[in-house]
């Protein structure tokens, strides 16, 4: 569900990035009210939680698998808010990092991915929390059906985006129909590792579970051998009041979207037809596990599962991928959405060599593999010159008409020029291209499956209007990915935060950010000795039956993140943290800097402006 | 200030964590200025929740605790945190910045230094720890002695009133050990530090206090107490093979 840059138009685009940056700002607000101080370690740590947990594959029917997702999880975990705030900077620096989801369509995908799943899953999750009996089992049954219309919702926010700013005419049914169909299948695993997930939070730490707060109980303490109320120590339970009067409201709500979502399965079971098996096939995409962008990112896409026949028979192009992937997972995750972005699904390096989908994958992934030291001019650049560079150089490729193909020419030569100045070799940057193949895959369908005017090629009858749209997808989401790895190939990470708190994004967002890389690693080694000691018991998930399993090590997970982020809050705290982080470095670029910075854009610029006028 | 407040008092402090379970059943003691005390007791006695006691992180039991005369509480929070300086027991939870010179610029910058006056704070603290050429070192790349070193530089920065310690022998080898213990000792702080690892105590703390099933159940010359073998079998603790705490000469 990464959108690539070129796949919504740049209208659709700025708009849904408007709509991300106001939702952003609004849960900035809402989580310092869930967490208060508390917000930037423990988001950080919920984060680090939520990529360590993308990497928890599920084993869905057979040779399919689906990984989490994580908004629903992170809503009713740790409120709605700080949930937007985990699922934004995943994608945030999933995008900046590993090139995965284009910087111009940040803003769709957090819309769909973060805000879409969490504000759905909390909204219904609250109501039936209000329906049900106050109990702890009501808390999880709420959790189940929450994630389970999470996820094929973010794929109906897709289709509409699509449907407004799609740059390729696919009839909207037949992505509806893809989309939700299989997005359903995902919710349910989804739906059945939250569901447990929860319970075995609740089980613990009933405590640190946001949406079942108020089923605590008062505290008793004995003090030399006397009992007496804990004064305070809790946090105020939400108050409950009106909930009887809200009671049919609610009911009748939930009614409908029940009713709703049951209509749109049966409708987008009624009609399966190539999109849909595309989408199930490879379309789907996954959530890329950020930090596992291992030494080769394209090393593990599980995604691409082309083993549809008729793909794999007309399509020999890429039939390394073919026979790769079709060992792997067929819809590896409860991909929140789209078909089309076919993101890479950078997988750790294990699950390659593995001849079947494993529940236990989690990744070895570290750091900033992307990275290529180096002392060339583009790597002494300052880190938010680079940054603004990039973002410029793609909003102008995305602008230019896709006829003008002699544009893309130019720009790919402009891009050769700096990754010659940042003596980053061809092969380094081409390898770490494929990132973009499975989306590629995708691109190659559209001139069968789009509609209008046909041709005849080689006796295949093609779309126009299909090859068109193939086209412009791949020429602007490969320069997208391009400039992202060239950028990540030249900043490391921790100038990449400093330039993008330079670049006044939201204080907060850096810290959640700076925080969920300093303990990715952390927490996924976590998640990796539980793997081992679970295997080392002879445990190994391959059916439906060990979700169970698999949710209780989310749940540990979750309560040790957690307090973990409370341990680090603790430290931050006794060193005179009280909200704000202390400045310490301060980035700035001379005007010198910024020129050089600027040529990039400004010469592409150039460039589409005479597309334009020709 | 005048030298006779003590550095830490504790009185009747009781806590009891969220799930239920209580840790701390009215705890007593107090800490003069200057003094090098360990808190022994076995696992699971408290003796981590009694810490985050001390600069008001755990609140919400029964007691109170002072630090220099302050009152643990809401108004003085900033104050009594620069002033009890811990270190914890787990680096990583500690070291949270990206290298180590922001790490241990981040308890002064919080307190509102800046420039020349911050870096030479840094650069003070981090000398004192014997860690000043790793300053732009990530602490992930860092041994786990030099973590921990690195760590109680980040709070040494802050020039605390009382520098608390849980358990900062843990993991360590044993030359990270001695090299740790040295620089404790050149220390001018009031130490309070966590162990059950006694011969560490002994060489370095003169006073013991025993924390047992959320009480005091014992304060002491650390020798005496060591020496008390029902004492420290009622209470759990053993000394390690062959260690004679009676044939020991203090290094105080």
């Amino acid at each position: 569900m990464h959108v690539p840059d070129g796949f919504i138009n740049a209208p659709t685009s700025a708009a849904t990035g408007v709509i991300a940056a106001g939702a952003v700002a609004v849960s900035l607000r809402g989580a310092r009210r869930e967490l208060d101080e508390r917000t930037a370690p423990l988001a950080g740590l919920v984060a680090a939680f939520i990529f360590a947990v993308q990497m928890l594959n599920f084993p869905v029917a057979a040779g399919t698998s689906g990984h989490l997702l994580g908004g629903a999880l992170a809503a009713i975990l740790v409120g709605p808010f700080t949930g937007v705030l985990c699922v934004s900077v995943v994608l945030l620096m999933q995008g900046i990092l590993f090139a995965d989801g284009g910087l111009t369509a940040l803003g769709v995908n957090i819309t769909n991915m973060a805000i879409v799943t969490t504000v759905v899953a909390y909204a219904l999750f609250r109501g039936l929390v209000k329906v049900l009996p106050r109990t702890r089992r009501s808390v999880t049954v709420a959790s189940f059906v929450a994630a389970l219309v999470s996820v094929p919702a973010a794929a109906l926010a897709f289709t509409l985006m699509y449907a407004i700013g799609g740059t390729t005419d696919v009839s909207i049914g037949k992505v509806a129909t893809a989309m939700v169909g299989v997005h359903l299948l995902i919710g349910i695993g989804e739906a059945v590792i939250t569901a447990l997930t929860v319970g075995a939070v609740i089980a613990v730490r009933p405590d640190l579970v946001y949406g079942a707060r108020g089923l605590t109980r008062k505290l008793k303490l004995r003090v030399n051998g006397e009992l007496v109320d804990a004064p305070g120590a809790e946090p105020e339970p939400a108050p409950v009041a009106a909930r009887t009067s809200h009671r049919k409201v609610w009911a009748a709500g939930l009614v409908t979207s029940l009713v709703l979502a049951g209509f749109v399965s049966f409708y987008a079971s009624a009609d399966p037809d190539g999109l849909e098996k595309v989408a199930t096939d490879h379309g789907i995409d996954k959530k890329a596990e950020e930090h596992s962008a291992a030494d080769s990112p394209l090393a593990d896409y599980g995604v691409k599962d082309v083993d549809d026949a008729r793909l794999s028979g007309g399509w020999r192009a890429s039939s390394v991928w073919v026979s790769r992937s079709s060992r792997a997972p067929a819809c590896s995750g409860p991909c929140a959405a789209a078909v089309r972005t076919t993101r890479p699904r950078r997988r750790p390096r294990a699950r390659r060599a593995r001849p079947a989908p494993r529940a236990s994958d989690m990744g070895a992934g570290h750091a900033h593999k992307l990275y290529r030291h180096g002392h060339s001019p583009v790597h002494a650049l300052p880190p938010h010159t680079k940054l603004a560079a990039v973002f410029a150089f793609v909003v102008v490729v995305v602008s230019t008409p896709r006829e003008a193909m002699w544009a893309f020419g130019l720009y790919a030569v402009l891009l050769a020029v700096v990754a010659y100045l940042a003596r980053v070799p061809a092969g380094f940057l081409l390898r770490r291209l494929l990132i973009e193949v499975p989306f590629v895959a995708f691109a190659v369908l559209m001139p069968f499956v789009a509609e209008g005017e046909r041709v005849d090629v080689l006796g295949m009858s093609l779309s126009v209007n299909g090859l068109w749209g193939a086209w412009n997808v791949l020429a602007k989401g490969t320069l997208g990915v391009a400039a992202s790895v060239l950028l990540a190939a030249t900043t490391e990470l921790r100038e990449l935060l400093l330039g993008l708190q330079r670049l006044k994004l939201p204080p907060l967002l850096v810290q959640i950010a700076s925080f969920m890389i300093r303990y990715g690693d952390v927490i996924t080694d976590e998640m990796r000795r539980m793997r081992i000691a679970r295997e080392s018991r002879g445990f190994e998930a391959r059916g439906v039956k060990h979700w169970g399993v698999l949710a209780k090590s989310a749940g540990a997970l979750f309560i040790r993140s957690y307090e973990r982020g409370e341990r680090v809050h603790l430290a931050m705290v006794s060193r005179g943290y009280s909200g704000a982080m202390p400045v310490i470095d301060e980035v700035t670029a001379s005007r010198a800097q910024w020129s050089y910075a600027l040529a990039l854009p400004l010469s592409a610029l150039a460039v589409c402006l005479v597309g334009w006028t020709l | 200030m005048d030298a006779v407040t003590a550095s830490l008092e504790v009185s009747g402090l009781a806590f009891a964590y969220p799930d239920g379970h209580q840790a701390l059943f009215g705890v007593d003691f107090a800490i003069a200025r200057g003094e090098r005390v360990a808190l022994l007791g076995p696992n699971g006695a408290g003796k981590t929740t009694l810490v985050l006691h001390l600069n008001g992180i755990l609140t919400g039991g029964t007691g109170s605790v002072r630090v220099a005369g302050l009152p643990v509480g809401r108004q003085h929070m900033a104050e009594i945190r620069r002033r009890v300086g811990i270190v914890f027991q787990d680096p990583d939870d500690q070291l949270f910045m990206p290298t180590v010179r922001e790490d241990v610029a981040f308890g002064p910058a919080a307190a509102g230094l800046k420039g020349p006056e911050l870096e030479e704070r840094v650069d003070r603290a981090l000398e004192r720890v014997g860690m000043a050429e790793f300053k732009d070192r990530p602490p992930h790349h860092l041994s786990f002695g030099q973590r921990r070193r690195v760590a109680v530089a980040t709070v040494l920065a802050m020039e605390p009133e009382i520098l608390v310690l849980d358990e900062p022998s843990s993991n360590l080898d044993p030359a990270s050990r001695r090299e740790l213990a040295d620089i404790l000792r050149s220390l001018e702080v009031t130490v309070l530090m966590v162990t059950h690892d006694l011969p560490y105590a002994l060489e370095l703390c003169p006073r013991s206090l025993i924390l047992s099933e959320g009480v005091i159940a014992a304060d002491g010359p650390t020798g005496e107490l060591l020496s008390d073998e029902e004492l420290m079998r009622a209470h759990r603790l053993e000394l390690p093979f062959g260690f004679d705490p009676r044939s020991v000469t203090m290094g105080a």
